[in-house]
């Protein structure tokens, strides 16, 4: 497989850099090339930066007479559906602990962790050529012409087992007005232990319409055989991908941080960013969750019921027995609560004002900070 | 009328030949198509607008509408599972306005169901044709649904988050009226009432029934792009019908040249009146849609900001300290001559770190509560809390608002560690991460706005603490002197200590000051 990075390409290509003019943008090089088949893959292990490239390319490129294939893989992250809940799906005080970040797609489907043992694969098509089953065959028949008898299909679901048991592989997808991609993960050599710890969440008592992921028990390709590493089977796929289609595309190396070549990428990377993206595009939901407070003398359990939509809290009410705590103290507290995010920090800042502000008094103090404390956790 | 026989058929070939009224008139058909279904026998008496065929696009279609009867087209909701009935226009003189029922249809080619999992637009927003109206979620693809035909949404049958909604099911109404919008607020859909109900048009364009659009993935509308034909929109077609524009003279501007109600209208000659301009035009000012909360709205002379909760919990606990607090002030001036000096030794000497002049004031305050610990105690209603240990809070000012993280155990750290433990905290507040024990707590806290320019201010004490240190800026000031000049200039900050009457007397304040002040003029005895 012959690696040529994105200069290269342009070299190639009639807008080469030596002339004087600006250079182009991707789509305009991809354009001038004229080939029907590309395969790009990234430089970048940055998730939103990744992300973002994919939907600059969907934007932006000319994909009615062409197809691409774009192979890319992370840093750990955890990257949920456009309509999912994060806090249904993943466990966020883990992966605040490990700095993992959280995006959300564009796409729907489930939850995926991503790390660089995990591979993806979009494929690029116009609507009218999409086709998710021919798409997960190049998959499939990649990995079989490196080992010939393993046990690797595609679901009806989408999913390819490996074994009939083994999820190694989901799939997403979107479909635009005129072109569409879909995309797959595929389980190379990922940390399965952190897989595990972070996909589990911890919050509980959440009633939503968002899309559920479906959990499913997943290995390793590494584990299956050793000799199946993520550069190795990026290769085969995209050598299948180029006999399947009939094409002869090297595989292109692209940066998605330049702003050049891909205008207004990095603003769509920010936008990925923003805490309004991932978790204030969350379908509205409640939670409606019982816990204990302890105090050194005493235990006593109390009731929180909240409305959440676009990521604030709409209404809130938090009960807690009038001998444990005075009502107007928790009343006025859940009322603070209302019109914030559902965001730790936010709600610590609130908790810690508020605080300042009751009458002070050893025993109280301690109840009331156990209380905010509790709440802050489980967001 | 009487259907008299069914001819083979050819496009542009009649279909058949109905008698009606003593005359015997022939049925043309619009567009190219197959005869799927005949549903009508030869010889049957029927009323005008019922349904007598069904034609498909594509020939793979016909096997599907094998057993289809009329009384099955009745019965259901959806002619069937793979056909989405498109748009219809309602027949004027039901006792609803003119509108178009938008049902879901088939946006890729597996799909058989979908979840609505968002609204674009809102009842009452202005839709115009390729925006975007829905966001629908099937088989873990998210698909765009879009606007087909202009109009105003009037009604959302189908709300956000509604799983598993079946194909054809209709999902909105969109008027082509802003004044029409009312009429539906009540508005309950019926099982199968409009559906099958074509409008009873005048003699050029009859719709003969709603035509099955072949399961493709690119077109929802009804008028799938034929080659010599003209396609429009049905309310395109009855448009050009009322007007008397002959369709094929108008250039379509929707998607594979889609004659669209626009194009119809602005095709009126321009001798003829420029009434027929329909489009009620919306006034910009009553037509913003309502701001969000949390957004700024601008009108004319001033900008009404919304109190976000956190700035509205901070100003609760600013007016009762201010107002439960006996508050007093006192001020010194310190001269930093011998800190500035130490600190562009040490900044040059480190290499990682940078010493600002907060981090020296942080140190000799700390070290100041350790010898006045009235200084650093809390009114506990009971008791006064003497704390042993000095948290210092270090205001921190973020878009958000002022807030307060905290320094822990700054007596017991050097210069060097309390300069990195404040950037890592400033950094974290204005980002919004900090964590809940970063700045819940503090004994003693200090507001430092010397980088503004400010020469001295007194500061609002952040309760349960007793005191808080308010800090300007340093100038350079002449100051009498006993030597050969008789003057000596010095960099001078002015510093205001307000303390809690009740735990702090005056003279004990005074007495921290002094330390204070001891402390940052001889910094060296910040080593002992």
């Amino acid at each position: 497989m012959i690696l040529r990075t994105f200069s290269n390409l342009c070299a190639q290509s009639q807008a080469c850099f030596r002339s004087a003019r600006a250079k182009s943008t991707l789509s305009a090089v991809i354009d001038e090339t004229g080939k029907s088949g590309l395969i790009l893959k990234s430089l970048s292990t940055d998730i939103f930066e990744n992300l973002a490239l994919e939907d600059w390319i969907h934007n932006h490129v000319d994909l009615q007479n062409r197809n691409m294939l774009f192979l890319w893989s992370n840093a750990p992250a955890v990257v949920i559906g456009r309509h999912q809940n994060p806090w249904q799906e993943c466990n966020l005080q883990v992966m605040r602990q490990k700095g993992i970040p959280l995006a959300r797609r564009r796409s729907g489907g489930g939850t995926v962790f991503h790390d660089l043992g995990n591979v993806n694969l979009t494929f690029f098509t116009s609507k009218k050529n999409y086709d998710r089953h021919r798409n997960l065959q190049v998959v499939t028949s990649a990995l079989k012409g490196l080992r010939p008898d393993m046990d690797v299909r595609a679901t009806e679901r989408f999913d390819i087992l490996l074994n009939g048991q083994h999820k190694i592989s989901g799939t997403a997808a979107k479909l635009g007005r005129t072109a569409a991609y879909h995309h797959c993960t595929l389980l190379c050599s990922a940390d399965r232990a952190l897989l595990s710890a972070v996909l589990k969440s911890t919050c509980q008592g959440i009633k939503s319409n968002a899309t559920q992921s479906v959990p499913s028990p997943v290995k390793n390709l590494l584990d299956e055989d050793p000799t199946l590493d993520c550069d190795t089977i990026m290769d085969s796929v995209a050598s299948q991908y180029n006999t399947e289609f009939g094409f002869s595309s090297p595989v292109t190396l692209v940066d998605p941080s330049d702003e050049l070549s891909l205008p207004g990428i990095q603003r769509m990377a920010r936008e990925l960013l923003a805490w309004e993206w991932t978790f204030g595009r969350t379908p509205k939901f409640s939670i409606c969750t019982t816990f204990e407070l302890k105090n050194d003398t005493s235990i006593c359990n109390a009731t929180l019921n909240m409305d959440i939509k676009n990521g604030i809290i709409e209404t809130c009410d938090i009960e807690v027995p009038s001998d444990w705590l005075p009502v107007e103290l928790s009343r006025e507290f859940s009322l603070h609560l209302i019109g914030g995010k559902l965001c730790p920090y936010e709600t610590s800042v609130i908790a810690a004002e508020f605080l300042r502000t009751i009458p002070q008094n050893k025993e109280l103090e301690r109840k009331m900070y156990n209380l905010c404390r509790r709440v802050v956790f489980m967001m | 009328m009487l259907l008299c026989s069914w001819f083979e058929w050819f496009s542009s070939l009649y279909l058949h030949r109905v008698e009606t009224d003593k005359a015997t008139v022939g049925f043309e058909l619009l567009e190219d198509c197959y005869l799927a279904k005949i549903l009508v026998a030869e010889g049957t008496g029927v009323s005008v607008g019922s349904v007598i065929c069904i034609t498909v696009d594509s020939a793979d279609l016909i096997p599907a509408f094998k057993d289809l009867t009329l009384d099955k087209l009745a019965a259901s909701s959806a002619p069937s599972a793979a056909a989405p009935p498109p748009p219809t226009a309602v027949a004027p003189g039901s006792s609803l306005p003119p509108h178009m029922k938008v049902c879901l249809p088939a946006l890729s080619p597996t799909m058989t169901m979908g979840t609505v999992q968002r609204w674009e637009k809102k009842v009452g927003e202005k839709l115009s044709e390729g925006d975007l109206l829905a966001e629908i979620e099937t088989d873990k693809a998210t698909i765009g649904f879009e606007v087909q035909e202009e109009g105003y949404l009037a009604k959302i049958m189908v709300s956000e988050g509604t799983r598993d909604v079946p194909l054809g099911a209709p999902l909105c109404i969109i008027v082509e009226k802003e004044s029409d919008i009312a009429a539906f607020s009540d508005y309950v859909e019926a099982a199968g009432t409009d559906v099958s109900t074509p409008p009873p048009a005048p003699a050029p364009a009859p719709v003969v029934a709603p035509t099955p659009a072949a399961a493709s993935p690119a077109h929802v509308a009804p008028a799938t792009p034929r080659k010599g034909r003209v396609f429009a929109s049905p309310l395109a077609k009855k448009l050009a019908a009322e007007k008397g524009i002959d369709l094929a003279q108008v250039s379509g501007s929707g998607p594979d040249g889609r004659v669209t109600r626009k194009d119809i209208e602005t095709f009126v000659p321009p001798k003829a009146a420029p009434a027929p301009v329909a489009a009620a035009p919306p006034s910009p000012a009553s037509h913003a849609p309502t701001p969000a909360p949390g957004v700024a709205v601008p009108t004319g002379t001033f900008t009404d900001v919304p109190i976000s909760n956190i700035r509205r919990v901070i100003a609760q606990r600013l007016m009762q300290s201010k107002q439960t607090i006996p508050h007093y002030y006192l001020s010194v001036d310190v001269n930093m001559d011998q800190v500035l000096e130490l600190r562009t030794e040490l900044n040059v000497k480190a290499q990682n770190i940078k010493l600002s002049v907060n981090d020296f004031i942080i140190k000799a305050s700390s070290l100041a509560c350790l010898k006045v610990p009235e200084a650093n105690s809390q009114w506990l209603d009971s008791v006064i809390r003497q704390n042993h240990v000095v948290d210092v809070s270090v205001a921190v000012s973020t878009p958000n608002g002022l807030i307060t993280p905290i320094v822990f155990n700054a007596h017991t750290k050097g210069l060097a560690a309390i300069s990195s433990d404040v950037s890592a905290l400033a950094a974290k507040a204005r980002d919004g991460k900090l964590q809940p024990h970063e700045f819940q707590g503090g004994t003693f806290t200090i507001s430092n706005l010397g980088m503004f320019g400010v020469k001295n201010f007194s500061a609002i004490i952040n309760p349960p603490q007793a005191c808080i240190l308010a800090v300007g800026g340093s100038e350079k000031r002449l100051l009498p002197a006993d030597n050969e000049k008789g003057f000596d200039v010095a960099s001078m900050m002015s510093v205001t200590l307000s303390c809690d009457h009740r735990v702090v007397d005056g003279a004990v304040g005074a007495q921290w000051l002094a330390e204070f002040r001891k402390f940052l003029e001889k910094p060296v005895t910040m080593l002992l």
